[in-house]
């Protein structure tokens, strides 16, 4: 195996460019997808200090992390559709109001 | 060659994940979204972990990417939208995320990570014998609450893409017992009792058909 920090860092750089993607973006569905790709390089972080410690524990986490994504994206995306469906955008600068 | 293999597939990612924050089509962004997962699919394989590797390709680039796919088509976004970004924000945005990576990156170099070898590592580690074993007796009630989730989550986004439908049934409740003759406004959407029909007395009036009237 080669130097479990090498993981590590591709995690944290994998991380970064989510948030640089949530924060530069406008559109909810690619916000979204940022998300989905922190929680990914979460999940890999996850993954190499399994194989690190010789412990399953982190795979069973990374188990439940991808359940648990599977219904956030679920419910996410029916909120998308829904805003899209009243305001007729999904710019979240021009979703700043509670009211419909 | 693990090694060669780790690059390949670090480079492979970052840039598939950059071009998936950068491109101005959401179905592109989508579908480099699939790459990074099996990228990163195949790194789990990397580090032992094969039955999360094959979950993360049936969840991921299986069911969220089509759903992902499927609200970008079915919202039907037009293209100048998705051709601007913020431009205020964007140098505080790298700066921000740059702090962030660097400050993953400092905890990274600060630890001492212990030299990993094969021995620490037993026969079938990452299998699903060896996953179930764990998920079925220590994490079985997080397992439950998984599912509870899971069925929360089915639930909450039928409710959210329930369209409120007018049947002929329950357009009898909204307009009343005697067919919304008393609030002439309440029906008048476009049927064919609304505009010139709206000036007739109401007993004089044509009873509408129901369907006709109130769906619009």
């Amino acid at each position: 195996m080669i130097q479990p920090a090498a993981y590590l860092y591709l995690a944290a750089i994998l991380f970064a460019v989510g948030l640089v993607g949530v924060l530069i973006r406008r559109e909810a569905i690619i916000i979204f997808m940022c998300i989905e790709l922190m929680l990914n390089a979460v999940n890999l972080t996850f993954v190499t200090f399994s194989r690190l410690l010789g412990s399953i524990d982190g795979q069973v986490i990374v188990f439940f992390s991808l359940a648990v994504a599977a219904a956030e994206v679920v419910v996410g995306l029916g909120i998308i559709v829904a805003i899209f469906r009243h305001r007729a955008t999904t710019d979240v600068d021009q979703l700043n109001l509670l009211k419909l | 060659m693990e090694l060669f293999m780790f690059a390949l597939l670090g480079l492979v990612s970052i840039g598939s994940s950059l071009a998936m924050i950068g491109h101005k089509n959401p179905v592109y962004s989508a579908l480099y979204m699939v790459v990074t997962f099996a990228t990163t699919a195949v790194m789990f394989v990397l580090l032992k972990a094969p039955f999360i590797a094959a979950v993360q390709i049936i969840i991921y680039a299986g069911a969220v990417v089509v759903l992902f796919l499927f609200v970008v088509m079915f919202l039907n976004l037009k293209a100048a939208v998705l051709l601007e970004r913020r431009r205020g924000p964007l140098l505080l945005a790298f700066v921000l995320a740059g702090l962030v990576a660097g400050e993953l990156a400092a905890v990274v170099a600060t630890g001492a990570w212990p030299d990993t070898d094969e021995a620490l590592v037993p026969p079938g580690f990452g299998s699903v014998a060896s996953v179930a074993t764990v998920l079925f007796t220590r994490y079985l009630v997080p397992f439950e609450i998984a599912s509870i989730i899971l069925l929360t989550g089915m639930v909450g986004a039928l409710a959210l893409a329930r369209r409120e439908s007018i049947t002929p049934e329950t357009a009898y409740d909204l307009r009343g017992p005697d067919g919304g003759r008393e609030k002439p406004e309440a029906g008048d959407g476009g049927g064919p009792a609304g505009g010139p029909d709206a000036s007739v007395e109401p007993a004089e009036r044509e009873p509408v058909p129901i369907g006709v009237e109130v769906h619009r």
